[in-house]
């Protein structure tokens, strides 16, 4: 069957969305998919974007120490997640790290230093309402971007299936996720500087991500690639000299597992033995 | 070791009726001559940071107001042709990726892969153009073809705007 494939830069990066046409769905129906599949992305990043004042993460930066907001139940569920990866990793996985990126220029403004917090589980940055509300224990310089763009991923290919689609890749710069019976090669950008791809095997209804710090090298100081991932227990961002690849069911905990497995060299023993995840490195 | 080393790889997603007909569908396209005066040029390069000329044949006024334009960036890596679309207020109304070739090779090192190989050429087992949809890697930057489409932004504030042609 015929496919259609797409691109568009989105979430700063380059996104490509590929769909199969079926003897139920046809070629024209595919297109109006993907385009619905983009929206889908396009609202995440207009929610979950860091650079905008008016988008959710924008208003919870703004908030003080015991506002309560209402955010939208997609923003509520990458949160929610975010904040249950936060307890099991004992605070590797932290999404309030915006304002170290900013001092390190990878995120535009000024940060007011702040104190280091140890990592305390009776002590979260937020709490979770029910009704999509939100309540700030203290201020917050959140950044979903170590999260959401799997979970714009996740979205997408939710919205293609309920086009009807029932085979399909969706793309965001790395993170992926492939559905439908077909098993699809997947291949890994290698993080020496050879430029090179290596094959990675064959992928059926799951999600690969990957974190490797080939493209903050502009940010080194000192020579030494820094990732734009953030080391919360030594309070400095990482350094890394390899890549590392988490495959999982969904393509938001992909995403966001890369940053623990990055930071640790491995996965929370009970997420690997609970939900399926395995993790490459190369 | 390595079998597969490709000198560019890429992918064409539309071609330029089709871009036109996604970003604006069953509009009528005129294609505009235009073109922009060395001051125009050279204010265009230092407002924007983009070094490679400005193609002024890629530009296409849409009936009942708008533009269409198709650009391309050229990165350290990576070759993009791109569409964008312009709303009669000038605001962006949509910018898809009709091409994207880069110059990363690919390779296969595992064994049991290698042996389906045997008896082929290099580039008929795997659809390598196809194949760049299925590669993982910390996020690529799409800051080229953001600066691409401020610059076609520009095009349109300092010539486009009021352009003969241009439907208002």
């Amino acid at each position: 069957m015929p496919h259609v494939e797409r691109m568009r830069p989105l979430l700063g990066t380059f996104v490509t969305i590929r769909a199969n046409a079926s003897t139920t769905v046809s070629t024209a129906q595919v297109e109006v998919a993907i385009k619905s599949a983009f929206h889908a992305i396009e609202r995440v990043g207009r929610q979950m974007s860091f650079h905008s004042s008016r988008s959710d993460v924008g208003r919870l930066n703004r908030g003080r120490s015991g506002t309560v907001l209402r955010v939208h139940r997609w923003t509520h569920t990458v949160l929610s997640y975010a904040l249950s990866l936060w307890r099991t990793s004992g605070g590797v996985f932290d999404c309030d790290i915006a304002a170290h990126l900013m001092r390190a220029g990878l995120l535009p403004g000024k940060a007011h230093s702040r104190k280091h917090r140890p990592f305390q589980l009776s002590c979260p940055a937020i709490t979770l309402r029910p009704g999509n509300k939100i309540l700030l224990n203290r201020p917050v310089m959140l950044d979903l971007g170590g999260i959401a763009k799997g979970f714009a991923v996740d979205k997408a290919v939710a919205t293609l299936r309920a086009h009807g689609v029932a085979q399909g890749l969706v793309n965001a710069g790395g993170d992926l996720r492939v559905f439908g019976r077909d098993p699809q090669h997947i291949w890994v950008r290698c993080p020496d500087a050879s430029g090179s791809n290596q094959w990675m095997g064959a992928l059926s209804n799951g999600a690969i991500a990957t974190s490797a710090a080939y493209n903050t090298r502009h940010a080194s100081t000192d020579g030494i690639q820094a990732s734009a991932i953030v080391d919360t227990w030594r309070n400095r961002r990482l350094v890394m000299h390899q890549s590392v690849s988490v495959i999982a069911k969904t393509c938001m905990q992909a995403d966001a597992l890369t940053k623990i497995a990055a930071a640790t060299g491995r996965l929370p023993a009970a997420l690997s033995r609970a939900e399926k995840v395995h993790l490459f490195k190369l | 070791m390595a079998i597969i080393s490709m000198a560019a790889v890429g992918n064409t997603y539309l071609s330029a009726e089709q871009a036109q007909q996604t970003i604006f569908p069953g509009a009528k396209l005129t294609k505009m001559t235009f073109a922009l005066t060395a001051e125009q040029r050279s204010s265009l390069r230092s407002r924007t940071g983009v070094y490679e000329p400005f193609k002024e044949d890629g530009i296409w006024t849409v009936e009942g107001g708008g533009f269409f334009v198709i650009d391309q960036v050229v990165g350290k890596h990576e070759m993009i042709t791109y569409a964008v679309g312009i709303n009669s207020d000038g605001s962006v109304k949509q910018v898809e990726i009709l091409e994207y070739r880069e110059s990363y090779g690919y390779e296969i090192r595992n064994a049991t892969w290698r042996q389906q190989f045997i008896g082929k050429t290099s580039a008929s087992p795997v659809k390598l153009n196809q194949d760049i949809a299925n590669l993982t890697g910390a996020t690529l930057s799409c800051k080229h073809v953001t600066d691409g489409v401020r610059r076609v932004l520009a095009v349109h504030g300092m010539a486009l705007k009021g352009a003969p042609g241009a439907a208002r």
